[in-house]
């Protein structure tokens, strides 16, 4: 009697492997480049930031301790660690050419430190390694306490 | 001599078929949970927490002051979900700041057509990473809100999150 039971083949075999070959591409693109590259991660930078025209209390927003994420791809940057300055916010009299200040208690321009982990190369900075940061840049972040655009300002190696 | 060789060629049927999309749903998952580990690991709290926020509604016609009161129940407009009680409403004549080029004087202008209302709600809470939810519609302060009441409805920013007791 003929034996018609399928065995595993080198065909499943070539396709297991392609399949599990995909995983690790997927892994790659994910982030996971470091770790497989070897990749050092292990510096940390301050990233300042101003946030420009917002209502004064906002300021009691900001959490020290809080994660920060870029809120249009949920990718996380680094740690809320301080509120540098907290000034009137101002704008520009055209009639008079003059730079009138907001009253106090209005609105205000802010001013902080950010502690993230990443890779500075001859590219730029790169958060956890993969996201670009460049002072100039404008990008609207939150923690779980606040949700702002905020344009970064400088970016420098953090000295604890 | 002649030798009979039958060779038995092996056909893709159903079966392999779905072994490989098993083995497929498997890698997708894995995949999937690495990519979210990626994320930032953020911390979810399942612990309930009263709160009180507070939304700014700015340059509201007159028309629309009295249509919320303290007691309404709001909704989100986008779930339809209860998203908590009002408990304060504070009206203020819309304000701009505006500059006396005279004398040099800084001063908020009224207009006496429009008010900015502050509204206050309360609501049970959770609270993550990701900021304050109540029945899944988010909170943070500085974040565009909007809001359903039986009178009333309006689009303004989350200017204060206190947790309370």
């Amino acid at each position: 009697m003929e034996n018609n039971k399928k065995r595993f083949g080198a065909l499943d075999f070539v396709i297991l492997v392609v399949l599990i070959l995909c995983a690790a591409v997927f892994a790659l693109r994910l982030g996971y480049k470091e770790q497989i590259s070897g990749e050092e991660l292990t510096a940390k930078y301050a990233i300042s930031f101003c946030v420009d025209d917002v209502r004064y209390t906002t300021a009691d927003a900001f959490v020290k301790g809080d994660r920060v994420y870029v809120a249009t791809d949920d990718t996380y940057i680094g740690v809320f660690e301080r509120l540098d300055s907290n000034n009137p916010a101002a704008y520009f009299d055209e009639n008079s050419n003059t730079k009138v200040y907001y009253p106090e208690g209005t609105r205000v321009d802010l001013t902080g430190t950010i502690i993230s982990e990443g890779v500075m190369n001859d590219d730029g900075y790169f958060a956890g390694g993969s996201y670009f940061l460049a002072p100039g840049k404008k990008i609207t972040i939150y923690t779980g306490h606040v949700f702002v655009d905020i344009v970064l300002t400088d970016i420098y190696e953090y000295a604890q | 001599m002649a030798v009979n060789f039958k060779l038995k060629k092996r056909r893709w049927n159903g079966m392999d078929l779905f072994f490989v999309l098993m083995a497929a749903l498997v890698i997708v998952a894995v995949v999937f949970v690495l990519g979210n580990m990626d994320k930032g690991n953020k911390e979810q709290s399942a612990e309930r927490i009263n709160i009180e926020y507070t939304v700014e509604f700015r340059q509201v016609n007159n028309i629309a002051l009295g249509k919320i009161r303290e007691g309404d129940t709001v909704r989100d407009p986008d779930n339809k979900r209860n998203i908590g009680t009002v408990i304060s409403v504070q009206s203020a004549p819309y304000s701009k700041i505006a500059y006396n080029s005279t004398d040099g004087s800084v001063y908020m202008a009224e207009n006496p057509d429009f008010s900015d209302l502050l509204i206050t709600i309360r609501a049970e809470a959770t609270h993550s990473d990701m900021g304050y939810y109540v029945n899944d519609a988010r909170f943070l302060v500085g974040k565009p809100t909007n809001i359903w009441s039986q009178g009333f409805a309006g689009s303004g920013y989350c200017i204060s999150i206190r947790e309370i007791d």
